[in-house]
């Protein structure tokens, strides 16, 4: 039986809409002090951090291989460092591999991005898009999400009225969360008034521009057991990716998630998914996310998004108490928030928005243009 | 002298992150651009594994991991709006003049649709099932613009209807 | 429609870009606005005692935070010259600069050993100056060199414009 692996410690800086005064490097540094400071690890092939693995995105950082310009920070100095570009979700599963591969007991995740860098966050997702074909007609990652909103909505019943929910719930929640900051709660009304972006997507229906940094230390469970008296175990989990040209794809179809659920589900031994999680944070990077992703993942009936928000769903199934992405993180770090905020659901730590006795978590990543690439992770307690 | 992190000692430097780039199209991309380019017609290839016909073309199928080459088969130029969302943002890399119609296009005989932009029209009278037609660019582009843009078959209204999204 | 293989291709020149804006942080930030005042600031790792320069907000090795500023140079002893015959683009701004030139590390004065700092050579001096070198105990001393300062100062690295030479002429 392959080793269990534990998430031991988490940190995460604020995130704000604009950390001018912070490098990149100097919010990493904040997050592996307060991992350092929570675990007692030094970095060493003998019983400490045996490896580090940063998340980051080169043209967020506007730097090639942008971690070899951080190495120190991440203490992967003479040591093993590996880079996750694909969304940071994607780090964790690196992590469990290499632990349970016996190659390193314990692991350093850690990721940033500071999105109020570029001039804007759609002409840096433009540029994910081929030189022939898709960037000549202007696509990004907004106007990816507008087709696939649009395709969705429709099938699920999801109008602007449950979108305006959504984003009201979600700010309300932030206020709760205090790593969140300046980000103000707002109506019904005003998102209902806020400009349209891509049709059907509003301003207010889309993840506020973030900056900031988050860590997890994860080891192997007789380590995990010496660095914490609450570990939470990665259970299972699993990727799908979807074809690169839009047109390819079935937009609304949640493919790609409903296959990366069930290789998760299977991997963690669920059989029956939709009473499963006592949290579930999911990367909702535009308002109509939340109810599509929670059919993808089988916890709402296929085509059931609209009438799972009028019934109060989100609240009953306990989605995204952090505020999830709605509330500003970064777009490749949605998905190692998401697992950050499930583990602090489940070693207790979640403060105002924690759940009383959670015992199994899932958490969701997800990048590329309209839902590419995703990950599942399902997260237990003893 | 002591270390004492100050934000009087921070501040912002404007930059840009700037390379150039020469992207090669490829012997399937540039049979497809070329062929728009100086025949004005709109190229697909036909995977025999899975029977789709395929837009853009590729070198393989990625369901079947099929060879693609010389399956070439001729589509649209005529198509069916399968879904859009009308881009009402400026930005550098958005063509202009916004609002900007991106519509999904199934060109006839084609299985997969083309992502382009829809011309000649009030955008908000744009539906999903309208009949649209490639007008080709007066002068030879390297890229889909090859295809200035979409306008609809028929003569449309000008004036703004229902929505076909709910809500 | 297959047809022979002799086909055009078709290539697409395009320079991407997105503006940015960097921040320096407090540790980068006090060293460039320092620069501004003609002053180059160091930063020393509270463990092992070395300087770096440009400063970073961590001694690597020692894995520890930096904690004492300390100025030095301006003028330094060149150990290190990189005589370069092919520029790459530069990322901010995609032109490619003039060749040859030469990248310097200079051996600050208030540094010692591998505490070199880098930056450009007055291209008049390329093939003037010559490398410091130690090798067991023997000593070759390198060039003298001096900052020369921009007029107009913004608190960047290019406030100075390059090193040059700081000795009398050679004999001819």
């Amino acid at each position: 039986m392959a080793r269990r692996v534990g998430i031991c410690a988490v940190a995460q800086t604020t995130w704000e809409r604009d950390k001018w005064s912070q490098r990149f490097q100097g919010m990493a540094l904040e997050v592996l002090e307060d991992l350092l400071a929570r675990t007692g690890l030094t970095f060493s092939e003998d019983g400490g951090i045996g490896m580090s693995i940063s998340v980051s995105d080169d043209i967020f950082d506007a730097r090639t291989i942008s971690d070899n310009a951080m190495t120190d920070v991440l203490g992967a100095h003479m040591g093993c460092e590996e880079k996750v570009a694909q969304e940071g979700l994607q780090a964790l599963y690196y992590g469990l591999a290499a632990i349970r591969s016996g190659h390193v007991d314990v692991v350093l995740v850690l990721g940033h991005c500071k999105e109020s860098q570029p001039a804007s966050r759609n002409q840096v997702t433009h540029m994910a898009f081929d030189p022939f074909y898709t960037r000549p007609v202007g696509l990004d990652f907004t106007a990816a999400a507008g087709l696939q909103a649009q395709a969705y909505a429709a099938r699920a019943g999801v109008g602007d009225r449950h979108l305006a929910q959504v984003v009201v719930r979600a700010r309300q929640l932030a206020t709760r969360n205090l790593k969140i900051t300046g980000l103000p709660v707002v109506t019904a009304a005003e998102v209902l008034a806020s400009p349209l972006l891509a049709d059907p997507l509003r301003e207010l229906h889309a993840y506020p521009v973030s900056d900031g940094a988050v860590g997890l230390i994860l080891a192997a469970e007789e380590r995990a057991r010496e660095i914490t008296d609450r570990p939470v175990w990665i259970a299972g989990v699993g990727n799908c990716m979807d074809s690169f040209f839009l047109g390819d794809r079935d937009l609304a179809s949640n493919f790609p998630l409903r296959q990366a659920a069930a290789r998760a589900y299977r991997r963690a031994g669920i059989d029956h998914p939709q009473n499963a999680f006592d949290v579930v944070e999911l990367s909702d990077q535009y308002a109509y996310q939340q109810p599509m992703w929670m059919e993808g993942l089988g916890l709402v009936p296929a085509g059931g998004g609209g009438a799972w928000i009028d019934a109060g769903g989100p609240e009953a199934a306990r989605v995204n108490l952090s505020g999830g992405m709605l509330a500003g993180n970064p777009l490749i770090l949605g998905g190692l928030v998401r697992a950050a905020e499930a583990a602090l659901q489940l070693r207790g730590e979640a403060g105002d928005h924690q759940v009383p006795g959670a015992r199994r978590a899932l958490a969701h990543g997800v990048m590329g243009p309209a839902g590419q690439f995703h990950t599942v992770a399902v997260l237990e307690r003893d | 002298m002591e270390l004492t992190p100050d934000l009087r000692d921070c501040f912002t430097v404007p930059g840009k992150l700037a390379l150039p780039y020469t992207y090669f199209a490829g012997r399937i991309g540039s049979r497809f651009l070329l062929a728009l380019q100086e025949e004005h017609r709109i190229l697909g290839v036909r995977c025999a594994g899975c029977a789709t016909v395929l837009v853009p073309p590729r070198a393989t199928c990625d369901r079947c991991q099929a060879d693609l080459a010389d399956t070439w088969v001729e589509v649209g130029p005529a198509g069916r709006v399968e879904n859009f969302t009308v881009v009402r943002y400026a930005d550098r890399h958005v063509p202009e003049p916004v609002p900007l119609v991106l519509a999904l296009i199934r060109l006839d005989g084609a299985d997969t649709p083309l992502v382009h932009r829809l011309g000649g029209m009030d955008p908000e009278a744009v539906r999903v099932g309208l009949r649209v037609t490639a007008v080709f660019a007066a002068e030879p582009r390297d890229t889909l613009l090859c295809i200035d843009h979409f306008r609809p078959l028929a003569p449309q209204p000008s004036a703004a209807g229902p929505r076909p999204q709910g809500g | 429609m297959g047809g022979p293989m002799r086909q055009r291709l078709i290539t697409l020149r395009q320079t991407i870009a997105v503006g940015q804006r960097f921040a320096t942080g407090p540790v980068m930030g006090r060293f460039l606005m320092a620069l501004r005042e003609k002053t180059i600031l160091a930063i020393r790792c509270p463990s092992c005692g070395r300087l770096q320069s440009p400063p970073r907000e961590i001694c690597a090795p020692c894995r520890v935070r930096n904690t004492e500023w300390v100025e030095v140079g301006p003028g330094g002893e060149m150990r290190m010259l990189e005589y370069v015959y092919y520029a790459s683009p530069d990322p901010l701004s995609g032109e490619t600069r003039e060749t040859p030139y030469g990248a310097v590390g200079i051996l600050l004065d208030g540094c010692r050993d591998e505490e070199v700092f880098w930056h450009l050579l007055n291209p008049a001096d390329l093939d003037r100056v010559r490398m410091g070198i130690v090798i067991g105990d023997r000593v070759t001393r390198g060039s003298r060199l001096r900052p020369v300062w921009a007029d107009a100062r913004t608190g960047s690295i290019s406030d100075i414009r390059y090193f040059e030479l700081d000795e009398p002429p050679a004999p001819a």
